[in-house]
Order: C-alpha cells, then sequence, then structure tokens
C-alpha cells in the first residue's frame, strides 16, 4: 500500500517536471554595490502555455529573462530551461528570444541580420523568408536596419525569435513601439503560435493585451514573485454593482442574505458585492419585492489592471 | 564534423558583417591610396626633384622603387602603418557589437559563446588578406611602372620571397588585429579601444624607445613591443628598415627573427585567448 503511493508520488513528479519548460528556483541578481535586481524568484512556466511576466519598471523582469537564456549568471539560485542548462547551446537551439530593445546590426539590411543570426543558430536560411512574411516585414526586408522605425525594428525582432522555430518563445515587451494594428496583430500571433506544444514567456506593461493572451501570470515586484497563478484565480469572482434606493435598506437585505456575500458600499447609492452574474436575478427580486427602487444592476468583473494594481499598492502597503 | 560545419556558419557570418561593412572598405581604401602615394608616387617624385629639391632627391635610391626590390621595400609597411589601420578594423569588428548591444541577440542563437568569438576572429583573419594584396598588387604595378619610365630592367623578386612575404604581412596584420579586438573587449566599446591603441602605438612604444637607447631598462621593454617584434621578423627578408625617412623608418632595437616570431605568436594567443576567455565570463547587459 504505502508503497503503492510512493511510486505515485514518483510518478506525478516526473510528469510534471517533463512538462515544465522553465523552472527557475531562488533566482537571485545582485549588481555590486547594492542592487538586488532580483531577490530569490521561483517561477515555473508549464509547456504549452502562454506565460506573462508583468511587473512595474525595474522589477527584475528583463534581468530574470536574461538568466533563462543564460545571458547574466545568477549570483544565487538555478534555473532549468527545457531541461537542460541556461545557455547551453542545446537550449538556446529551441529557445526564440527578445530581449529588451531590438539590437541588430544597423548597416545590415533586415534580411541580413537574419542571415547572420541563421547563420550562428545553424538554421536554413529558407526559414528567413516565412519569418518576414510573417511578421509582416516582408516589404520592408532589404533596407538597412538602421532605416526602420521602431515598430519595424520590434517586428524584425520577433521575425528572429521565430527564425529556429522554437518551441520556447521568450518575448520581453514584444509589443513595445507598435501601433493598434501591430499589437493587435502581434496578440493574434503569440495566441495562434502558443495554440499547440509551443510555450510562452511574454512580458509586459499592457494589461489589456496581457489579459487577453495569458494563460497564466507571474507578478513580480522588487525582484520578488507576488502573485503566480491563472488569471482567474487572481481577479476572484467578480462582482455586482448595484444602484438602489434608499441604499441603507438594500444594504440590510443583501447583507442577510442566505450565503452571505461581501457587501461594501461604492458611492452614495452604489453597492458592490461580491456575487457572480448568475445571481443577479434573484437579488433584483429580492430588493424589489422588499420595495427598494433598483436604478441599476450590473456584473462587473474587475480588469487584470485593478488586481495588478490592488496588488502591488498591498504589497507596498504591507512592506 | 557537425561541429565543424556550424564553426563554417558562423564564420561565414561573421564574414557578411565584415563585408558589408563600409568603414572596413574606407579603410582598406585609405590604406591603399596613402600607402602607394608615401612609397612610391612622392619617393620618386622627390628622385625626379619634381618636389623637395635637389639635397632630397639624392638621397633616393631610384634602386629601391624598382620591381626586384618589391618584396624589401613593401615589407617596411607592414610592422606599424598597415598595422595601426587594421587594428582600427579589429577594434571595429569587436568592439561595435557593444555600441549595438548586439551580443544579446548573436549569443543567444545556438553558437556557443567560444563559438562566436573564435568565428568573429577567424573572419577577421581573413578579412586582413586584402590589405595584404592590395598592397603588393599595387606596388607591382608602380614599380612596374617607374621601371617602364625609367627604362630599368622589370625583374621580380623570387616566387619563394613573394610568398614568404605575403604570409609575414599577413602575420603581422593578425598581431595587430587581435591587439585591437583585446582592446575592444577590455573597453568594451570602439572610442575608447581606439584611443587608447593609438596613444599606445604612437606614444608609448615611441617614447619608450627613444629613451631605451639610454636607459638599460627601458631598453628591455622596448624589446617586447608589437613594432620591435613586426621590424625584427621582416628584416628575415631582408626589409629595408633601418633607412632614414618615410613610413618604414625605425631606429630599433631589433630582435632575432625567430624571436619575434615567437612573441608574436605569445601576443596573438594571448589576446585572442582574451577576447575568448573574457566573453565567455562575463554577464551580457
Ligand atoms: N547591468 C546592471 N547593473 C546594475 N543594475 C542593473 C543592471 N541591470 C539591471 N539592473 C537593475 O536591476 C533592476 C531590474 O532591472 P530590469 O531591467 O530587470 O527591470 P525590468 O523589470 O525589466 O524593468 P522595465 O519594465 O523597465 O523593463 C533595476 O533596478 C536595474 O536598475
Ligand atoms: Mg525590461
Amino acid at each position: 500500500m504505502s508503497h503503492a503511493m510512493e511510486s505515485d508520488v514518483t510518478r506525478s513528479d516526473r510528469e510534471r517536471c517533463g512538462e515544465c519548460v522553465v523552472a527557475a528556483d531562488g533566482l537571485t541578481k545582485r549588481y555590486p554595490p547594492d542592487i538586488t535586481a532580483v531577490d530569490n524568484l521561483s517561477i515555473s512556466v508549464f509547456r504549452g502555455e502562454v506565460y506573462g511576466f508583468i511587473g512595474p519598471n525595474g522589477a527584475g523582469k528583463t534581468t530574470t529573462l536574461r538568466m533563462i537564456l543564460g545571458l547574466v549568471r545568477p549570483t544565487a539560485g538555478s534555473v532549468v530551461v527545457l531541461g537542460g542548462r541556461p545557455g547551453s547551446p542545446d537550449s538556446l537551439a529551441r529557445i526564440g528570444a527578445i530581449v529588451e530593445a531590438p539590437a541588430f546590426y544597423p548597416y545590415l539590411s533586415g534580411r541580413n541580420n537574419l542571415r547572420v543570426l541563421a547563420c550562428h543558430a545553424g538554421v536554413s536560411e529558407g526559414r528567413i523568408e516565412p519569418a518576414l512574411v510573417e511578421v509582416g516585414l516582408a516589404g520592408r526586408a532589404d533596407d538597412r536596419f538602421k532605416s526602420y522605425s521602431m515598430g519595424m525594428k520590434q517586428r524584425l525582432g520577433m521575425a528572429a525569435a521565430l527564425l529556429k522555430d522554437p518551441e520556447l518563445l521568450i518575448l520581453d515587451e514584444p509589443t513595445n513601439g507598435l501601433d493598434p494594428e501591430g499589437i493587435a496583430e502581434m496578440r493574434t500571433l503569440i495566441r495562434s503560435l502558443g495554440a499547440g506544444q509551443r510555450t510562452v514567456l511574454l512580458s509586459s506593461h499592457l494589461m489589456g493585451e496581457m489579459e487577453q493572451v495569458c494563460d497564466r501570470i507571474g507578478v513580480v515586484r522588487y525582484g520578488r514573485v507576488i502573485y503566480e497563478g491563472t488569471l482567474d484565480e487572481l481577479r476572484g469572482g467578480g462582482r455586482l454593482k448595484v444602484r438602489a434606493r434608499p441604499v441603507a435598506a438594500a444594504r440590510e437585505l443583501l447583507k442577510d442574505r442566505p450565503g452571505g456575500v461581501r457587501v461594501s458600499l461604492e458611492g452614495e447609492d452604489t453597492l458592490l458585492l461580491e456575487a457572480g452574474a448568475d445571481e443577479a436575478e434573484g437579488i433584483n427580486r429580492l430588493l424589489v419585492e422588499a420595495g427598494v427602487e433598483v436604478s441599476e444592476l450590473c456584473f462587473h468583473q474587475p480588469t487584470l489592471e485593478d488586481v495588478y494594481l490592488d496588488l502591488i499598492e498591498k504589497v507596498d502597503g504591507g512592506s | 564534423m557537425a561541429g565543424i560545419k556550424l564553426y563554417l556558419r558562423s564564420v561565414q557570418a561573421e564574414l557578411l558583417l565584415l563585408r558589408r561593412r563600409v568603414s572596413y572598405w574606407i579603410i582598406l581604401a585609405v590604406y591603399a591610396v596613402t600607402g602607394m602615394l608615401f612609397s612610391y608616387v612622392f619617393p620618386y617624385l622627390i628622385y625626379r626633384d619634381a618636389i623637395g629639391g635637389p639635397e632630397a632627391a639624392a638621397r633616393i635610391a631610384l634602386a629601391i622603387l624598382l620591381p626586384e626590390n618589391l618584396v624589401r621595400y613593401s615589407l617596411t609597411g607592414f610592422p606599424f602603418y598597415a598595422g595601426i589601420m587594421v587594428f582600427i578594423v579589429g577594434v571595429l569588428a569587436v568592439g561595435s557589437e557593444y555600441n549595438w548591444g548586439t551580443f544579446t541577440n548573436t549569443l543567444v542563437q545556438r553558437a556557443s559563446r567560444s563559438r562566436i568569438m573564435l568565428s568573429k576572429l577567424t573572419a577577421l583573419a581573413i578579412a586582413l588578406l586584402p590589405f595584404v594584396a592590395i598592397n603588393y598588387i599595387l606596388g607591382a604595378g608602380f614599380s612596374a611602372g617607374i621601371a617602364m619610365i625609367e627604362s630599368a630592367p622589370i625583374t621580380w623578386p623570387p616566387l619563394w620571397d613573394i610568398a614568404r612575404a605575403l604570409a609575414l604581412s599577413w602575420y603581422i596584420l593578425l598581431l595587430w588585429a587581435t591587439f585591437g579586438a583585446f582592446l575592444a573587449v577590455l573597453s568594451r566599446g570602439t572610442a575608447l579601444a581606439i584611443g587608447l591603441g593609438i596613444f599606445y602605438a604612437l606614444v608609448v612604444e615611441g617614447v619608450i624607445a627613444l629613451f631605451g637607447r639610454q636607459i638599460d631598462a627601458l631598453l628591455f621593454i622596448s624589446r617586447i613591443f608589437l613594432r620591435t617584434a613586426g621590424y625584427s621578423i621582416v628584416t628575415s627578408l631582408g626589409a629595408m628598415v633601418a633607412g632614414e625617412g618615410g613610413p618604414g623608418a625605425f631606429e630599433g632595437p631589433f630582435i632575432t627573427p625567430a624571436r619575434a616570431a615567437v612573441t608574436m605568436a605569445a601576443y596573438i594567443t594571448l589576446f585572442s585567448a582574451y577576447v575568448v576567455f573574457t566573453v565567455n565570463r562575463r554577464d551580457v547587459n
């Protein structure tokens, strides 16, 4: 009996590890004299998901991504990338990355820049054209990189990341400098890339974007992870907003309701209660039958931005 | 086998970077034009007393400008003049990666950092060949032209001497180019590296060699200078370096060509190893 249980545990551990594309454990990076860019950070990115890495400026996102790519060596802690050491040729061969601003040779055309990278990556030059088409840069591919607009540079960065047809995409603020159309295209691209077995690790400040593409997120602040999980877990259940008169009577009624949902007053005649959209009907009936006038009743799901700002505030208040 | 193929592709990438770079061709062109002006055009005009006056004209022997002395004469331009030019090429090839932040991109492809730096140095070594070739090709043209104007015989140096001269010239340039790569990695950029290199070559080596004639300790130091090694090794092919004036003049000290060859090999190894190991070790930010 105990023997069987033990082997079960071992198997599920192994399965979990097999799924884990990036496993960072206690990653720490200190810069002399006294900057701790990343502080005992642990995250897990699973195969096939789009993982959003969110945090304020200077939180340590880029530094973490550089450590995952083996560009920067951690002061302490470790990270396993695709089952290997970060920066090893084996893991790099399966990763496509954009880190910070796209850095290319200014005097070379976009196409030649990709040729250089394809050579170092050991991939066929035949992959260059499809990558250029994919990011919508084929028409300007023979112009020099330095003549590109910011959004075009970013697109070239994305093309470079796609060259290896990678299992894992690491994208540091890929929408930086893109126009709304470009952002929408990038969103579609990331979604389609993340649809199969490919894994995307994405950092961004654009909460609206992250909300639309990410399966799970990790929030960092001062180099530490303050939240990791799915968006729904972070957002919670959502709230019902009720505008009613007299508001005090409504509040009494809702407070005593079976199931006991939390009620708070917002504004002069508006209540916010933690309840799902499916409860709106019942609540409406309850109030109206008790003679309370209901002038507005709507379901309100907090955006990622709301909960993110709340979270940051909470952490800052706590420290 | 697969490793060699990947390495060759990286070399191919690094050659593309140099080939498409305008500054590389500008340096090569400036080197070719000024080199010919200083070694053939001006000396010949002085010899014909067209410029410089009769006293200067008397100091120039026509013989050095003729094809039979092509090797001995051309070699004198490499230890310093051509050296400084390709030093700049070496700095640009490596230091610009820091200026542009491109290491972030190239070092996450697949090739190891060692492989990328070795392929960069290999490409640099190949990019030195045009500097060697153009000097001898143009030199042959100018010397043959002068011989025809002067109705002097056109006899070329033995083929074996030419081959050895080409190899030696390339070897000297390799020393300077790796010196440039070394300073570029050391200073993580181009501007300071070029400043330091020129300061070293012109001021440090020049001044210490000058004082070295009086102070023994300085003489010892000047025996391990880059220029000393370069000028000493070309004497093995009878290069006319100890002469007066012109870009090829060097006052010594001289060491034996064998010792010079070893000194240069040591420097080239040291500079290359520093480049590879340091890029391996450092964080890429
Ligand atoms: N090379 C370095 N030397 C010293 N400090 C550094 C270095 N690189 C990063 N830092 C510091 O580490 C911290 C984290 O920087 P990082 O670039 O990782 O932040 P980020 O989360 O990517 O920010 P942003 O959203 O602005 O891109 C910052 O305080 C930064 O100043
Ligand atoms: Mg960043």
